[in-house]
């Protein structure tokens, strides 16, 4: 009906039609060819944003539990959290590597942990030295020196990390 | 007259208390000092093997090694001070070139605490040129006046060094090292330290650090030239050297060459700042 209508109306413009522009037969054959090709390409489109849709909820669909595992284990723990009492952050280092050995298993990291084991090591001695000296200045002190370096251990891996 | 009593009662216990402290803050430390001279020779090297003890070590113009070594347990019994004294041991052994000095804590077997404040200081006067060998662990030790050659080996110490021309050499371990170098050549290999030094002409100084803070005043930057390295620390310098500051990812370096002829100041360090004065 809306072609009926808009040939009748560019019909009784014919006669003031300029002549340089292609005739209106011309014109209503290449818009009517347009018109068949458009849906054929949309369908086109439309097909394969579905099929791409449909390849991601499947990939999806696949791999949900390990996905899930991360988000659980990243909730329950992210370095960001590692407390700031030294013997807790070592012993929370141990147990997020335990669950993040990719993350641990670095040079970098191991020589970090090398060095905090040593602390551990030596930390340990001075205890053993304060307990038999009781509350000596000398052995106050070496302890505070161990402690500030393994604070400063912790520190780095939790930049790494 | 009762009621005065009871007022004035916890005033007194106060006062009681009060005096019962300032008595066991003055308790007299029952102490033990012996003197040793040991002759020598300029070969001979003096080696000190020393625990928790406080080493106060100076060179002198004579040819003979004198030893003070003063031992004092502090505690409010005394007869405990008395038998506690007695776990405090030193022994000075010498063969051919080698004079050895040593101390050491022995208990009973079955005693595991100490109850007094024990404390052993040795005040050593040596020969200036003569070889000395020194470990110490839990104690502090000053190095005075000497300029033979020094091989040390100390944890947990701080060791002051002053009027000092010798070559050195120090493994040092959770330690602080202040003082000033005169003349020589030193090596000093610190972990977890911290090294504060002012040079006077020094021929070569070279500190391999890890995780170990070093200040160096040199009196004049352009008496040396420089090879610095400190990864995850920074290095601070007068600013005529910072266009000679480089940074590479986490590691800072400078490295200057004036002329072979000057002395070479050359640092390793990690994690802690180097300071050039």
């Amino acid at each position: 009906m809306i072609d009926e209508a808009l040939r009748k109306s560019a019909a009784s413009q014919e006669k003031s039609y300029p002549n340089h522009i292609l005739s209106p037969d011309h014109i209503w054959e290449r818009i009517g060819n347009n018109r068949q090709k458009k849906p054929v390409m949309y369908r086109y489109i439309i097909g394969i944003a579905a099929s791409l849709l449909m390849i991601f909820f499947i990939a999806w669909w696949c791999i949900p539990g390990n996905d899930n595992e991360t988000v659980v284990q990243n909730k329950v723990l992210l370095p960001a959290q590692i407390p700031d009492n030294n013997k807790e952050a070592i012993a929370y280092i141990s147990k997020y590597c335990l669950e993040h050995k990719s993350l641990c298993s670095s040079p970098t990291f191991n020589e970090l942990r090398k060095e905090l084991d040593e602390t551990i090591k030596e930390l340990t001695t001075v205890q053993q030295q304060l307990h038999l000296f009781g509350h000596d200045e000398l052995l106050l002190r070496a302890r505070e020196r161990v402690k500030y370096q393994q604070s400063a251990i912790i520190h780095s891996i939790k930049q790494i990390l | 007259m009762k009621n005065h009593i009871f007022r004035f009662t916890p005033l007194f216990v106060v006062l009681l208390l009060h005096l019962y402290t300032t008595k066991a803050q003055t308790y007299q430390p029952v102490t033990n000092t012996i003197t040793e001279v040991i002759p020598c020779t300029p070969e001979t090297i003096f080696s000190i093997h020393a625990e928790k003890a406080v080493v106060l070590l100076s060179g002198w113009k004579n040819n003979y090694i004198q030893v003070q070594i003063y031992l004092s347990a502090v505690n409010a019994d005394k007869k405990l001070a008395m038998r506690e004294l007695n776990y405090m041991h030193y022994a000075i052994t010498k063969e051919k070139n080698a004079v050895e000095l040593r101390n050491i804590f022995t208990l009973p077997p079955a005693i595991d605490k100490i109850y007094s404040k024990l404390e052993v200081k040795l005040v050593i006067m040596i020969p200036e040129k003569n070889t000395l060998m020194i470990t110490n662990q839990y104690g502090d030790i000053q190095l005075k006046g000497l300029t033979g050659n020094i091989k040390g080996n100390i944890s947990f110490c701080n060791l002051q060094i002053e009027d000092y021309a010798a070559n050195t050499r120090i493994d040092a371990t959770y330690s602080e090292i202040k003082g000033v170098l005169k003349k020589g050549t030193h090596v000093i290999n610190s972990k977890s330290g911290n090294i504060d030094l002012e040079l006077q002409h020094v021929n070569a100084l070279t500190i391999n650090g890890i995780r170990t803070g070093i200040q160096i005043d040199t009196h004049g930057v352009n008496d040396y030239r420089y090879q610095i390295n400190n990864s995850n620390g920074n290095i601070i310098l007068p600013p005529k050297y910072n266009e000679l500051k480089k940074k590479d990812k986490n590691r800072y370096s400078l490295i200057t060459q004036p002329g072979t002829s000057v002395s070479l100041v050359q640092i390793n360090t990690s994690f802690e700042t180097v300071t050039i004065k």
